[in-house]
C-alpha cells in the first residue's frame, strides 16, 4: 500500500463516466437536471427531475402531430 | 501462429482512472458507501463495484475481471465483527478480495495500488497481521472520516479537491441517492442501476462543486 498515490489521469467528463458505467444519454440528461437543482438549492421535490420525461422539441412535436392526424 | 501473434501484440490500454470499491453491502454502511463514491469522484476516479456486473457469471470471475481493469482498489475491513444472525460468522469477503488485489499487484505487469480502510486504530494488526507495516486509512465509521482518509491517500497535481468540496459532493449525493432510489422503486443502493446512476450523479456534482474544474483555461493574448 503506497503512502500516497498521485493521480495523473485527467478528470473524466460526465459523458466518459456515463459511457464507462453504461448509463443512457437520456438518463444522464435527467440526472444533470436533478444535480443542477440540488447544487442550486432548489431541490424541494427532486424526484420530479428523474420521473418527468423531457419535453418534446419542435421536430418531435410536428412528427407526433402528423402521426395522430394519420391515425 | 495466431496465438503467438496475439501474445506478442500490444495489450489494450486500460483506463487509469478506475477504482475498485470493496465494501460491505449492508444498510448501515450506506452513508460511508456514498462518501466513498463522492470522494473518489472528487479525485477524478470512476468507482467500480462487483454489484454492477450481471449475475450470470461466477462471482469470483467477476471480482477478478473488475480488479484487473482497475488501477486502484479500496478495501474496507471495518466490518470484521461477527454478525447477529446464527450461526455467528465474520465476513471473509473483504479480506479475501484484498488478498486477490495484493496477489494481482505482485503478478500483473500493470501497476495496481490498493488501500485498506478501517474504523478503529490498531485493529488491522490484530485481525490481519500479515499486513504488518501497512498503514490503514482510518475513517472512524463516519462519512467525514472517509473523505479525510481519501484526502490523505490520494493526491492530484491539478484539480486537487479540498475536504470542504468533497463534503459538498457528499451532501449532494445523499439527496440524489434518495431521489434515485425513489425513482427506481428500490430501497437499497446495492444493485447495479442505482450504483451506476449514483456514480454519474457524483461526476456531475464534482464538475460543479470543484472550483478548478469549472474554471475555463485562460486564453493566451496575441501580440
Amino acid at each position: 500500500m503506497p503512502a500516497k498515490a498521485v493521480i495523473t489521469a485527467p478528470v473524466p467528463t460526465v459523458q466518459e463516466t456515463a459511457r464507462e458505467m453504461g448509463v443512457a444519454k437520456a438518463r444522464v440528461r435527467q440526472l444533470r437536471r436533478l444535480m443542477t437543482a440540488i447544487v442550486e438549492g432548489r431541490d424541494g421535490r427532486v424526484v420530479r427531475f428523474l420521473t418527468r420525461t423531457t419535453p418534446a422539441g419542435p421536430k418531435r412535436r410536428v412528427a407526433k402531430r402528423k402521426q395522430t392526424a394519420r391515425s | 501462429m495466431a496465438s503467438r501473434r496475439r501474445r506478442t501484440g500490444r495489450r489494450p490500454r486500460l483506463p487509469l482512472n478506475t477504482a475498485f470499491v470493496n465494501v460491505p453491502y449492508d444498510p448501515h454502511y450506506e452513508n460511508l458507501f456514498i462518501a466513498l463514491i463522492a470522494g473518489l469522484s472528487g479525485f477524478g476516479l470512476i468507482p467500480h463495484a462487483t454489484l454492477e456486473i450481471p449475475g450470470s457469471e461466477r462471482r469470483l470471475n467477476r471480482i477478478m475481471g473488475l480488479l484487473r481493469r482497475c488501477r486502484y482498489s479500496f478495501h474496507d475491513l471495518s466490518r470484521v465483527e461477527l454478525d447477529a444472525t446464527p450461526p455467528e460468522t465474520p465476513r471473509f469477503n473483504m479480506p479475501f478480495e484484498l488478498g486477490l488485489a495484493g496477489a494481482l499487484r505482485q503478478t500483473l505487469r500493470r501497476r495496481h495500488e490498493w488501500f485498506v480502510l478501517e474504523a478503529k486504530a490498531h485493529r488491522l494488526g490484530k485481525s490481519l497481521s500479515d499486513l504488518g507495516g501497512t498503514d490503514e486509512l482510518l475513517h472512524g465509521g463516519t462519512p467525514g472520516g472517509v473523505l479525510r482518509a481519501l484526502t490523505n491517500a490520494l493526491a492530484r497535481s491539478r484539480h486537487r479537491p479540498t475536504v470542504a468540496e468533497l463534503e459538498q459532493i457528499y451532501a449532494d449525493l445523499v439527496t440524489a441517492a434518495g431521489a434515485i432510489k425513489k425513482s427506481l422503486g428500490t430501497d437499497s443502493l446495492y444493485s447495479a442501476r442505482p450504483f451506476k446512476e449514483l456514480v454519474v450523479a457524483a461526476r456531475i456534482s464534482a464538475r460543479q462543486r470543484i472550483a478548478s474544474l469549472g474554471r475555463r483555461p485562460r486564453r493566451r493574448r496575441r501580440g
